[in-house]
């Protein structure tokens, strides 16, 4: 099998699947205090979180453990717009960001609230102009994400956040940097932003865990309510393996990352060539170069749409991903592709392949012989002709 | 969540499509749907003695586009016309061994292809006119290609359409068409039933303006 959908998801590494096993059925004592057995768990969960600080370069800040990336984004929005004054909030993100984003500004918009997603430009990429222009005294939060999830451009996080600070030094920023952890290099002293969120299972950890990092405490309001545990932010049982399971995912994938950009650009580069080499009338989405992360290809195949391409090379035992509205579950257009210009036709027939750890450079060549084909046949069965 | 699954006999469909490409000389033929939203069919027939002696259809689509394309193709070969224009995308489906309610929008459009391509012949070379009048029953009947992709019913049937009205001329707004629509707000098919809507209404060029609203019953 040629699996390249690892901006779905990854599977669990061994070294995090050896470090997660302990905690399943021999030491499942959650961290009570007073006990023996409680507060070896306590240990546990503080060398966690010191693996989290010191994998993005803190010594000292705030990790809040939750159910994923999308509930991290969630309680950074809401935490700090509970007690907000709605109209007189001003939030701002881009078109692009990731739905765990945009879907909560959207119903704060509802409520009342100013809600900016501004526009990128035709690579995906965010001016830094245009952002400061959206800024004002009212902005509560500017959320941004390093990677995007779909077309693999890669906004200039330093540049954005370094002017954000010039308006105003205490506007609350939120870095989802979920797609970015396996090949950036994260330092979150230079960084500047207020609140980092990240995924464990697109980082070779497990499922249902996500992150929130803070250099300093406080600045949320809790959302969620039930028994203090851990965390006032994600109150009830914690999550003992998963935790271990994220940390050491992260500690790994930030020790690596020159590694796998090497790794994945050489495929990353490869694939580019020999699509663009034989498969005619395709057109990359997003940018090319530097600007795009170096574990994302995604290109529209005119005339075409994306479900029967994935569903044929599924046959061939072939893993990617489609942003035809066909194949997602609410049939909507890929909203991503439509803010960076591409009509419906070009979204419908768009493939996300993404590479990782276990590929390698010999699956390039099958995978394009045995897509060339597909497309060809079902280009020539198309109403839409050239 | 529901997985969604195509039948073994879909996908023989999808793989092998029976009767694709395009005829030459055809005796009628049309094209329904749009790439905008998503699928778009193409049919072509050769009629003689008042039966389909070929057929064949082109599709962009994904599978479930290509196989129902496929199938009833295959149910109206060698059927006399006023048979096959009493084919349904029941008739279609069930063939198929089911479809994935999300994807019974792609029968209907299959089955309207075939009719449009019917239509085209009888017009052409029967001088039978399809012009209907367009009326509020007339836009019931339109609306009822409209699919909720989470029931696998139209939204007529569904009784998902609360109000329709259709200013004629002589009315006030000659060409408005107001409906109510009642989706919840946790539904997913919401955005998709509405583009779905108004894409079957701005097809009919005595449309000029649609004031479509959503409301929660």
């Amino acid at each position: 099998m040629i699996y390249m959908d690892h901006y779905r998801t990854t599977p669990v590494s061994p070294e995090v699947k050896r470090a997660m096993e302990p905690f399943w059925s021999e030491q499942f004592y959650l961290p009570v205090s007073f006990t023996r057995m409680g507060t070896d768990t306590a240990e546990v969960l503080d060398n966690a979180k010191a693996r989290v600080l010191t994998s993005l370069g803190l010594s000292q800040g705030e990790v809040i453990f939750t159910g994923g990336g999308t509930a991290a984004n969630n309680l950074v929005i809401h935490g700090l717009m509970r007690d907000a004054d709605l109209s007189q909030s001003s939030l701002v993100s881009t078109q692009i960001d990731h739905p765990s984003i945009t879907t909560p500004l959207e119903f704060y918009r509802k409520k009342g609230a100013k809600v900016s997603l501004l526009k990128v430009d035709g690579e995906g990429l965010l001016d830094p102009d245009r952002l400061k222009e959206n800024l004002s005294p009212q902005t509560r939060l500017v959320a941004l994400t390093w990677v995007n999830h779909t077309i693999g451009s890669v906004q200039d996080i330093s540049s954005l956040v370094k002017m954000i600070r010039e308006v105003d030094d205490k506007i609350p920023v939120l870095l989802d940097a979920t797609m970015a952890v396996n090949s950036m290099d994260i330092d979150m002293r230079d960084l500047g932003v207020d609140y980092l969120t990240l995924s464990a299972h697109k980082i070779y950890g497990p499922k249902g865990m996500g992150a929130i990092v803070a250099p300093r405490k406080g600045g949320l309001k809790p959302t969620l309510f039930g028994a203090v545990s851990e965390s006032v932010y994600w109150p009830g049982g914690e999550n003992i393996p998963g935790i271990v399971g994220l940390s050491v995912a992260l500690e790994q994938a930030q020790q690596r990352t020159d590694k796998y950009s090497n790794h994945t650009l050489t495929i990353r580069e490869a694939l580019m060539k020999a699509l663009e080499r034989e498969i005619p009338d395709i057109v990359l989405n997003g940018p090319r170069g530097e600007k795009r992360v170096s574990d994302n290809v995604n290109y529209s195949f005119r005339f075409i749409e994306g479900e029967s391409v994935m569903m044929f090379l599924d046959f061939e035992n072939i893993v990617v991903a489609t942003g035809s509205a066909c194949a997602s579950s609410d049939l909507k257009v890929n909203y991503i592709l439509s803010a960076i210009g591409r009509d419906h036709e070009m979204a419908h027939g768009s493939l996300r392949i993404t590479p990782g750890w276990s590929n390698s450079l010999d699956e390039v060549e099958p995978l394009v012989e045995t897509l060339k084909p597909i497309v060809e046949r079902l280009r020539a069965q198309s109403t839409i002709k050239k | 969540m529901a997985v969604i699954k195509y039948t073994d006999k879909v996908l023989e469909h999808f793989k092998n499509p029976h009767n694709v490409g395009e005829l030459e000389n055809p005796d009628g033929a049309a094209t329904v749907g749009s790439p905008a939203c998503g699928d778009q069919v193409s049919v072509f027939l050769k009629v003689e003695n008042d039966k389909i002696q070929d057929i064949s259809f082109l599709s962009y689509g994904c599978a479930s586009n290509i196989a129902t394309g496929s199938i009833v193709t295959d149910l109206a070969k060698g059927l006399p016309v006023e048979d096959a224009k009493k084919l349904t995308w029941k008739d279609a489906v069930d063939k198929l061994g089911g479809l994935p309610p999300v994807k019974v929008h792609c029968s209907v459009l299959a089955v309207d292809g075939l009719r449009a391509a019917i239509q085209d012949y009888e017009s052409k070379h029967l001088g039978i006119s399809h012009e209907r009048a367009v009326d509020e029953s007339f836009l019931l009947d339109e609306l009822k290609k409209v699919i909720h992709p989470g029931l696998g019913v139209n939204i007529i049937d569904a009784k998902l359409v609360k109000y329709l009205r259709f200013q004629g001329e002589g009315d006030e707004k000659p060409g408005l068409v107001e409906i109510e629509i009642s989706l919840e707000e946790t539904d997913p098919y919401r955005h998709n039933v509405l583009e779905e809507i108004h894409e079957h209404l701005e097809a009919i060029p005595q449309v000029q303006e649609i004031d479509a609203k959503v409301v929660e019953y």
